[in-house]
C-alpha cells in the first residue's frame, strides 16, 4: 500500500518557549501524586490546506435552526494550532476510574456537541436531543456493541462503554452530523483546544508515552517527561495526511 | 433273503446297492447340513454377535460407572419401603376397600333406578305427545309429565350424590397406596436403560443366560434344527416396486445384504471393520426416519451388485483400487461376476445412483451429493446435452453465442484463430477444441486423395483447410450488417467508475492469463460467481466499439438467448463503458496471451484446392464421382470461395456446431452425439474399447474407465485404427481437469432407465419449486451481487469445543478493510502484519451456544479460528465498498515499489470521490464501513421469502423498478425463460419457510439461556435431535420440532412465522379490520400519519411517492408507497421494532423503544407497540391516504 505525504505537520518545533509552567501546580493532586500538566501547541509548517465549509442547504436542515457550517474534521488556527487532536497517556498499573455520572453528548442545531469526546472505560454516555427535530444516534464502535436509536425531540438515550474503543457517532438523517467518542483505558487524556494546546491533569513524575490521534491526520506518538518537581519537557509530534486510496482512511 | 431265482435281478446284490446308496445319502445329507451350517454369512453373524455383546457390555459398564446400579437399588429400596407402608396399613386398606365395595353396590342400584326413571319419563312423554296429537289439545296431561320429570330428576340427583361418595372413597384408597404406585413407576423409568441392556445381554451373551436359555440358544442354531427359530438367519428386504431387468423381464429386487452388513443400519459401529461398519449417512439412508429407509429402498438400488447373493464374490463386490483387488483375490478368490449386468459401483461413484430418482431435484441434493451435482452442473455449463440428448435435462438452451450476426462482431482472422484453438485466446473458455487433435495428427496420412490415385493428405493440411472452410461458411451465413454509429461520445474515466458500480464484475472478471485462479486485484479476484460471464481481459482486441456499445445497451438484440441481462444503461453510460474498454487506460482490455495473434491460414491456392477437393469427395460422396469431379473442374467449385463455403457447411454439420450455436439454416438439425438418456443402463459389452483397453490400461468389465478416458482424450479411441475421414471420432477436446472428469462420469453412469423414479420419486410441489428456483438463481447468478446466506466461522472455544457460527468478519484494526471471507490464510497474514491477535465477528444468526444474538459481536483469538465458510454470494458488496473507500488500485509496470501503485476514483485530478445518484461527486471514504455497505451495496437476501410478498417479487423480476435510488449497482432486467421468475419467487418463499424451525429453536434457546443438554432434557428429547433441529436437518425437524414448539409456547416464547409460501394477504387492508379499528380508534390512520410524519419523520430519509427526500443520497431510503404491495406485514413489524436485529448495521434506527414512549404529542397515551400498529396501518393504506385509491 502506498502512502504519499501531502504535507506533514511538525508539532512543537519552536514550542519550548511555550511550555513555561505555571509556578504553582494548577490542578491539585490525584492519588497523592504530584501533579502537573501541560502540553503544547501544534503548528503548521507550510501552506495551510483549504478547508471548505459544509454545504448544507435549507431543505436538508429544516428544523435545525442555524447550523454551524464549519467543517470540524480539520480546524487549524491562524497561528497553525490544530484543534480536536486526541491525546491519551496510559500508565501501567493505574486503576482506571469510570465517570460517576453519565457524560453528555448533545445534538444541538444539527451538530454533535462536543465533536470529540474522551471518556474512561466503563463510563455511560447520555445522548440528548436539544433540537426541535428528531435525530438518531448511530454508533460505529470497533469493540463495543452497536447502537442505532431514534432520539426524539428533547429525548435521551444512554449507552455504557465497557471496552477501550474509538467510536464514530453519526446521525443518519443528517449525514454531516458526526462525532468521535474515544473510550480510553486511562484517566489521563486531553483534546487540543482551538489553538492546538492541551493539558493533562494529574500526570505523575516520569516518562510517559503519549498517543495522539486526529480524525483526518491519523496517529502519532510522543514521550512526555515529567520531572520530580513537576516540570515538563515539551513534545514534538509529526502527523501525515495520507493520499486517498490504498487502505481505508479515517 | 436267499435268491429265489424267480427275479431278473440278484436280491443280495440289490441289498448291497441299497446299503451303499443309503449310506451315501446319509453322508450327503449330513454333509449338506454341516455345509449349510457353516456358510460364510453365518460366520459373519457369529462374529457380529461377539462384537455386539462387547458393545452392550461396554454400555453396561458405562451405565454402572454412571451410578445406574446404585440408583436401581435406591429405587428398589423405595419400592420396598412403600410396599411395607402399604402392608402396615393393611387393616385400614381392607376397611376402605370394603366401604368402596358397598358404595359401588349402592351406586349401581341408584344408576339402575335413574335409568328406569328416565325411561318412564320418556314413555310418558311419548304417550303425552301421541294423545295431544290425537285430541288436538296442546295442554293434555302436563301434570303427569311434570311429576314424572320430577321423579327422574330425583333419581339422577341420588346417582350423582352416590358417585361423589364413591369418588371420595376411591381417593382415600389411592392415597393409601399412592406411594407404592409412584415408587413402582419411577423404578421402571429409572432403570429402563439398564433393563434394556440386561434383556439384550440375555439374548446375546451365554454367560448372562439361565440354564434353559443357554440350551435353547445352542439348539436353535444346531444343524438340522435351525429351520425353526434360528438366531442366525438371512435378513432380507423385498422391494416390490424397485424392479430391475433380468433377461427381458422385470424382477423384484430382494436385498439380503444386511445378512452380513449387520451394523450398517445401527449407529455405534462407525469404527468397526467391514462388513459391520455403520453406514456413514444414517440421516439420509437406511434408518426408518430417514428419507430412504431400508424397508423401502434396500441397498442395491444405490450400490448395485447382486442383492440376492449371500457370498462375497457372488454379490459382485467392487474393489476400490488395485491393492484391494489383489487382497480380495487372495482372501476371497474374488473375480468379476461376468454374467451379472449390474456390478457394484466403486464407492467413489456411488453418488451416481442419486440421478435415477433425483432428476427433478438435482440442485437440492447438491450439498449431500456434491460430486454428482457438480457433474450435473458441468453437463449444463459445457452443454453436453446439446450434442448428447438427455431427455429429461431441464436446461435446453444453446450455450454458445448466436452466429447469425457474426460479421458485425468479429473479424475473419479472429474467427479462424479462435476455431483453431479457443483456449489460445481465452484459457478459461468452455468452447472446446475441434481441430488438430490426435486422430488428425500433423504428420499422419488421413487419406490418399483422388480415390487412392493422388497424393497423401496429412493431418495438418486437412484440418487447416477445414478451419478455413468453416470460417468461410460461417461468414457466408452471416452477411455483414453495418453497425449504427455511437450516438454520444464516451468518457473512459467515467466509464471506469460506471463499470465498477453498475455491476459488470458480478459476472465478469479481468484476471491475468494464467493467473485466473488467484488474480491480484481483490475486486476482480476469480471466484465462482464472477466467472459466470467470460473473463474480459483482451476483449478490446476482438470487438468493435460500435458492436460493444449496442451489446451493452441491450444484449438480447444481438443474441436472444444470452444469459447477459440488460442493465438499463443510458446511451451515455454505455458509451462511457465502451470508451473505457476501447481506450483502455488501465491496460486490461488490450492484453492478450503470449503468442496470440489473429490471422488467416496461409496455404497456397493449389494445395488448398487439393485438400478441399478431397474433403468434398468424402463429404459429397452421395452426389457421385462424376458430379463431384465436374463441379471441381469447371462447375461451381472452380470458384475456391464457393468450394470453401460448401465444404464448410458439411464440416459444421459433421462436427455439430449448430448444437451450441444458432446458425441460420441449421436450426432444426439433429444433434450428432450418442444419446445419454439411459447410457448407464447400456451393458458394458456394447462399448467399443478397441485398442484402448491395452493402450490406456482400461478394464473392459466396467464402464467408468472408458468414460473417463473419453472425457480426458475424446479422440484417443481411434488409436491404431485405420479409418477414413468420415468415420473418425468427432467429439472435441474440453481440457477437463481430473475432478471435472470424475464428476461428469459419476453423473453420466447414473443416467439409467427410470422405472425406479416413476415408482418412487414424486417430488412434493414445494421441493419441485425449490429445485427449479435454485437452478434459476444459479443460472442467473443472483449470488454475484446478493448475499443469499451469511458465511460461517469455525473456532475452538475456551473449553476446547469446536463451534461454528454464522458471522461476518469485522476489520482487524480501525484502519483496516473488512477481511475477505474466502481466505483464512490471508486473514492470518493480515493479522500478523497488523499485530492483531483476535478477530471480531458479527453474529448473523441466533447462536445460543455462544450466547450471542443477531448483530452481537464476538471476539475470537486468531489462533483458535480453524475454518471459514464463505458466504453464499455477495462478492459485489466487497467490490462496491472497496471502490467507495479506496478507489481502484492501478499498477504501472514501468515503475517499482510503492511508486508503481496509484489510485483513481470518480473524481478527476485532485478531486476524490464517487458520483452519487444525484450526479454530485462526494467523498465517502471517511464513512464507517457499515454505512457504505448497507447504503450503497446490493441488498442481502437473507430470509427474502419472509420479507417480500411472492406476487410482488415475481412481478418485480419481470419488470424491475428502482427501490433503492441511492444504489448505483443496477438490478438488471433479465429476460427470463418461462417459469424462471416464478421459480425464483417460490424458491425464496419456501426457503424461508424451511429455515423457520431452525431459527425458532435457536432464538428460543438463546432467550432461555440454557445449554443444549439441559433444554433437550426438559423437552424430553435427545441433545442430538435438538442440535439437528437447530442445524436445520429436515429429518430431525420433521420428527421432533413439535416438542420444541410446545416448549416455547409453554414458556411464553413467541416468534412471527413461519411464512406460508402461498399466503400473503395483509389483514391491515381489509375492510373488516379497518371497520373494527374505527370502532376502537376513530382516527387511527391519522394517528399513524402523525406519528410517522410528524413524530418519527419518516420522509426525512424515505422516498415519498417517487420524490427524493431532502437529505443527501447517503441518507436515502426506499419509497414507502411500495411497502403495502412489496413487504409482508409481519416482517415489517419486526423490522420497525428493531431494524438492527434484521440487518445488523443498517442505517434505519430503532424508532419506538423509548421509555416512557415518545410521540405522546401525536398520539396521546399510547404505548410503543400501539404506535407501531398505527404506523403499520398507515403504511399499508398509503394509497388510500395519499393517492385517493378507494378502499376494498
Amino acid at each position: 500500500m502506498k502512502h504519499i505525504t501531502l504535507f506533514s505537520i511538525v508539532a512543537g518545533a519552536a514550542l519550548a518557549t511555550a511550555f513555561t509552567l505555571p509556578k504553582e501546580p494548577a490542578l491539585g493532586t490525584l492519588n497523592g501524586s504530584v501533579v502537573l500538566a501541560d502540553a503544547g501547541k501544534v503548528v503548521f509548517d507550510g501552506e495551510k490546506p483549504e478547508v471548505k465549509p459544509l454545504e448544507i442547504d435549507k431543505a436538508k436542515s429544516e428544523g435545525c435552526g442555524t447550523v454551524d457550517t464549519q467543517d470540524q474534521s480539520l480546524i487549524i488556527s491562524k497561528e497553525g494550532g490544530i484543534a480536536n487532536v486526541v491525546v491519551t497517556v496510559e500508565i501501567a498499573g493505574k486503576e482506571v476510574k469510570a465517570a460517576e455520572k453519565p457524560v453528555l453528548l448533545d445534538q444541538k442545531t444539527c451538530r454533535f456537541e462536543p465533536h470529540i469526546m474522551i471518556v474512561p472505560v466503563g463510563t455511560t454516555v447520555e445522548y440528548h436531543n436539544s433540537d426541535s427535530i428528531s435525530h438518531n444516534v448511530h454508533t460505529y464502535p470497533q469493540k463495543n456493541e452497536q447502537l442505532n436509536k431514534m432520539v426524539p425531540v428533547g429525548g435521551t438515550e444512554t449507552q455504557k462503554f465497557d471496552k477501550e474503543d474509538r467510536v464514530e457517532i453519526k446521525c443518519d438523517i443528517h449525514p454531516w452530523m458526526n462525532s468521535y467518542l474515544i473510550v480510553a483505558n486511562t484517566n489521563f487524556y486531553a483534546v487540543t483546544g482551538a489553538d492546538g494546546t492541551f493539558k493533562i491533569e494529574g500526570l505523575p513524575a516520569g516518562e510517559h508515552k503519549a498517543k495522539f490521534w486526529h480524525e483526518k491526520l491519523g496517529k502519532a506518538d510522543a514521550t512526555i517527561k515529567v520531572d520530580a518537581d513537576g516540570k515538563v519537557t515539551p513534545v514534538e509530534v509529526k502527523m501525515t495526511l495520507e493520499k486517498k486510496g490504498g487502505g481505508r482512511k479515517r | 433273503m436267499a435268491d429265489r431265482g424267480d427275479t431278473h435281478y440278484s436280491v443280495p446284490a440289490l441289498n448291497k446297492w441299497f446299503l451303499f446308496s443309503s449310506v451315501a445319502i446319509l453322508i450327503a445329507t449330513g454333509w449338506m447340513m454341516i455345509d449349510d451350517w457353516q456358510r460364510p454369512w453365518k460366520a459373519y453373524q457369529r462374529e457380529f454377535r461377539v462384537l455386539e455383546t462387547d458393545k452392550v457390555r461396554d454400555k453396561e459398564k458405562e451405565l454402572t460407572a454412571a451410578g445406574a446400579l446404585a440408583r436401581e437399588s435406591e429405587l428398589s429400596a423405595q419400592v420396598q419401603a412403600a410396599g411395607e407402608r402399604v402392608t402396615a396399613n393393611q387393616a385400614k386398606i381392607a376397611e376402605v376397600t370394603e366401604r368402596l365395595r358397598l358404595a359401588k353396590g349402592e351406586l349401581w342400584n341408584a344408576i339402575e333406578a335413574a335409568k328406569k326413571a328416565k325411561s318412564a319419563y320418556n314413555w310418558d312423554r311419548y304417550v303425552l305427545e301421541e294423545e295431544r296429537l290425537h285430541k288436538g289439545d296442546a295442554t293434555w296431561g302436563q301434570d303427569k309429565l311434570d311429576a314424572s320429570e320430577a321423579a327422574m330428576n330425583v333419581a339422577a340427583g341420588i346417582q350423582q350424590e352416590l358417585e361423589g361418595k364413591r369418588n371420595v372413597i376411591e381417593l382415600e384408597l389411592s392415597a393409601l397406596t399412592r406411594d407404592l404406585d409412584v415408587a413402582q413407576k419411577s423404578f421402571s423409568v429409572g432403570t429402563r436403560d439398564l433393563e434394556q441392556v440386561r434383556k439384550r445381554l440375555s439374548q446375546l451373551d451365554p454367560s448372562a443366560m439361565t440354564g434353559p436359555e443357554k440350551l435353547a440358544d445352542v439348539v436353535r442354531d444346531a444343524p438340522g434344527l435351525d429351520f425353526v427359530k434360528p438366531n442366525l438367519k438371512v435378513n432380507k428386504v423385498v422391494l416390490d416396486k424397485l424392479t430391475f431387468e433380468l433377461n427381458f423381464t422385470k424382477k423384484k429386487r430382494i436385498d439380503m445384504c444386511q445378512t452380513c452388513h449387520l451394523g450398517a443400519e445401527r449407529s455405534g459401529f462407525e469404527g468397526a471393520a467391514q462388513p459391520f461398519t455403520t453406514h456413514p449417512r444414517l440421516d439420509l439412508f437406511l434408518s426408518s426416519k430417514s428419507p430412504h429407509p431400508t424397508s423401502e429402498f434396500g441397498c442395491t438400488i444405490c450400490h448395485r451388485g447382486s442383492g440376492e447373493a449371500l457370498d462375497f464374490v457372488r454379490a459382485d463386490h467392487r474393489p476400490t483400487d488395485k491393492g484391494e483387488q489383489a487382497q480380495w483375490e487372495q482372501d476371497h478368490h474374488w473375480h468379476k461376476q461376468h454374467h451379472w449386468d449390474y456390478p457394484m459401483l466403486a464407492s467413489e461413484f456411488t453418488e451416481a445412483s442419486c440421478v435415477q430418482c433425483h432428476k427433478t431435484t438435482m440442485d437440492l441434493i447438491a450439498d449431500d451429493a456434491p460430486v454428482v451435482a457438480k457433474g450435473y452442473q458441468l453437463v449444463e455449463q459445457y452443454a453436453c446435452y446439446s450434442c448428447h440428448k438427455i431427455e429429461w435435462f431441464p436446461t435446453k438452451r444453446r450455450t454458445g453465442p448466436t452466429l447469425a450476426n457474426l460479421q458485425g462482431k468479429l473479424s475473419p482472422e479472429f474467427i479462424t484463430s479462435w476455431i483453431t484453438n479457443p483456449k489460445d485466446f481465452r484459457p478459461t473458455t468452455w468452447m472446446p477444441q475441434f481441430f488438430h487433435l490426435e486422430n488428425y495428427a500433423p504428420g499422419e496420412t488421413i487419406v490418399k486423395s483422388k480415390y487412392g490415385a493422388g497424393r497423401n493428405i496429412e493431418g495438418r493440411e486437412w484440418d487447416d483447410a477445414a478451419i478455413s472452410a468453416v470460417t468461410a461458411f460461417l461468414l457466408d451465413r452471416a452477411p455483414k450488417q453495418a453497425m449504427p454509429p455511437m450516438p454520444v461520445q464516451g468518457d473512459a474515466h467515467r466509464g471506469r467508475e460506471t463499470m465498477r458500480l453498475s455491476g459488470c464484475f458480478a459476472c465478469h472478471n479481468m484476471a491475468p492469463f494464467g493467473e485466473e485462479p488467484a488474480a491480484m486485484d481483490p475486486a476482480l479476484e476469480r471466484r465462482g460467481t464472477n466467472e459466470h460471464g467470460p473473463n474480459l481481459r483482451g476483449v478490446a482486441t476482438k470487438l468493435s466499439p460500435e458492436w460493444l456499445f449496442q451489446w451493452i445497451k441491450d444484449p438480447t438484440q444481438y443474441w436472444a438467448d444470452t444469459r447477459m441481462p440488460n442493465l438499463r444503461l443510458s446511451d451515455q453510460e454505455a458509451a462511457d463503458i465502451t470508451a473505457y474498454i476501447t481506450e483502455d487506460p488501465d491496460g486490461y482490455f488490450h492484453d492478450v496471451p503470449e503468442g496470440w495473434a489473429p490471422k488467416r491460414i496461409e496455404m497456397p491456392e493449389q494445395q488448398l484446392r487439393e485438400v478441399l477437393g478431397e474433403q468434398a469427395r468424402w463429404f459429397f460422396a452421395r452426389d457421385g464421382r462424376t458430379t463431384i469431379e465436374e463441379r471441381l473442374e469447371k462447375g461451381t467449385w472452380s470458384d475456391t470461395q464457393k468450394l470453401l463455403v460448401d465444404v464448410g457447411e458439411k464440416l459444421v454439420g459433421n462436427y455439430g456446431c449448430f448444437s451450441c450455436h444458432e446458425i441460420p439454416g441449421m436450426l432444426d438439425m439433429m444433434p450428432i452425439g450418442t444419446e445419454l438418456t439411459n447410457w448407464g443402463s447400456k451393458t458394458v459389452d456394447k462399448l467399443l474399447f478397441n485398442f484402448a483397453a491395452q493402450e490406456f490400461g482400461l478394464d473392459p468389465n466396467y464402464r467408468e474407465g472408458w468414460l473417463m478416458q473419453k472425457l480426458h482424450a475424446p479422440r484417443s479411441f481411434d488409436t491404431k485404427k485405420v479409418l477414413n475421414p468420415t468415420e473418425r471420432l468427432r467429439m472435441p477436446y474440453f481440457a477437463f481437469a481430473d475432478e471435472q472428469v470424475k464428476s461428469i462420469t459419476t453423473f453420466v453412469i447414473g443416467l439409467v432407465d427410470d422405472e425406479v423414479q416413476l415408482a418412487k420419486m414424486k417430488p412434493t410441489p414445494d421441493l419441485a419449486a425449490m429445485d427449479a428456483g435454485l437452478r434459476a438463481v444459479r443460472q442467473n447468478n443472483c449470488a454475484g451481487c446478493h448475499m443469499i446466506d451469511p458465511g460461517t466461522v469455525t473456532f475452538t472455544d475456551e473449553s476446547g469445543v469446536s463451534r461454528t457460527v454464522a458471522a461476518e468478519l469485522l476489520p482487524l484494526s480501525e484502519d483496516q478493510k473488512v477481511p475477505s471471507p474466502h481466505d483464512l490464510a490471508a486473514l492470518k497474514r493480515d493479522a500478523e502484519k497488523n499485530e492483531a491477535t483476535e478477530v471480531g465477528l458479527r453474529i448473523l444468526r441466533p447462536e445460543p451456544d455462544v450466547k450471542k444474538g443477531m448483530g452481537d459481536k464476538l471476539f475470537v483469538p486468531l489462533d483458535k479460528v480453524t475454518a471459514m465458510g464463505a458466504p453464499n454470494g455477495g462478492d459485489m458488496i466487497r467490490t462496491v465498498t472497496d471502490y467507495y473507500f479506496n478507489g481502484i488500485e492501478l499498477l504501472d509496470p514501468t515503475k517499482e515499489g510503492d511508486e508503481a501503485y496509484s489510485y483513481v476514483s470518480g473524481g478527476s485530478g485532485d478531486e476524490w470521490g464517487v458520483y452519487d445518484a444525484d450526479g454530485k461527486l462526494r467523498d465517502h471514504s471517511g464513512e464507517p464501513y457499515d454505512k457504505v455497505r448497507w447504503t450503497f451495496a446490493p441488498p442481502v437476501l437473507w430470509n427474502e421469502g419472509g420479507k417480500v410478498q411472492r406476487n410482488w417479487f415475481f412481478g418485480f423480476l419481470h419488470d424491475v423498478q428502482t427501490i433503492r435510488h441511492q444504489v448505483r449497482v443496477r438490478m438488471p432486467s433479465f429476460s427470463f425463460d418461462a417459469g424462471e421468475a416464478e421459480a425464483i419467487a417460490d424458491y425464496f418463499a419456501h426457503k424461508s419457510n424451511k429455515e423457520w424451525p431452525s431459527l425458532y429453536a435457536r432464538s428460543m434457546r438463546l432467550k432461555e439461556q440454557k445449554d443444549m443438554g439441559a433444554l433437550a432434557g426438559e423437552m424430553r428429547m435427545s441433545p442430538t435431535n435438538l442440535s439437528e433441529i437447530e442445524a436445520g436437518v429436515p429429518m430431525a425437524t420433521r420428527a421432533n420440532f413439535s416438542k420444541v414448539l410446545a416448549y416455547g409456547q409453554g414458556h411464553g416464547f413467541q416468534m412471527n412465522g413461519p411464512v406460508n409460501p402461498a399466503y400473503e394477504a395483509t389483514k391491515l387492508r381489509t375492510k373488516a379490520f379497518l371497520d373494527q379499528r374505527k370502532s376502537m380508534l376513530s382516527n387511527h390512520l391519522e394517528l399513524g400519519e402523525a406519528v410517522a410524519v410528524k413524530g418519527v419523520n419518516c420522509f426525512q430519509c424515505h422516498y415519498r411517492l417517487g420524490k427524493p427526500p431532502p437529505a443527501d443520497p447517503i441518507a436515502w431510503a426506499p419509497d414507502l408507497e411500495r411497502v403495502r404491495e412489496r413487504l409482508r406485514e409481519d416482517w415489517v413489524h419486526d423490522w420497525i421494532v428493531n431494524p438492527p436485529l434484521v440487518y445488523p448495521g443498517t442505517a434505519m434506527p430503532v424508532n419506538f423503544a423509548s421509555n416512557p414512549p415518545s410521540f405522546q404529542e401525536q398520539y396521546r397515551g399510547s404505548t410503543n407497540e400501539e404506535q407501531i400498529q398505527v404506523v403499520l396501518e398507515w403504511l399499508y393504506n398509503f394509497d388510500r391516504i395519499y393517492m385517493g385509491n378507494p378502499g376494498q
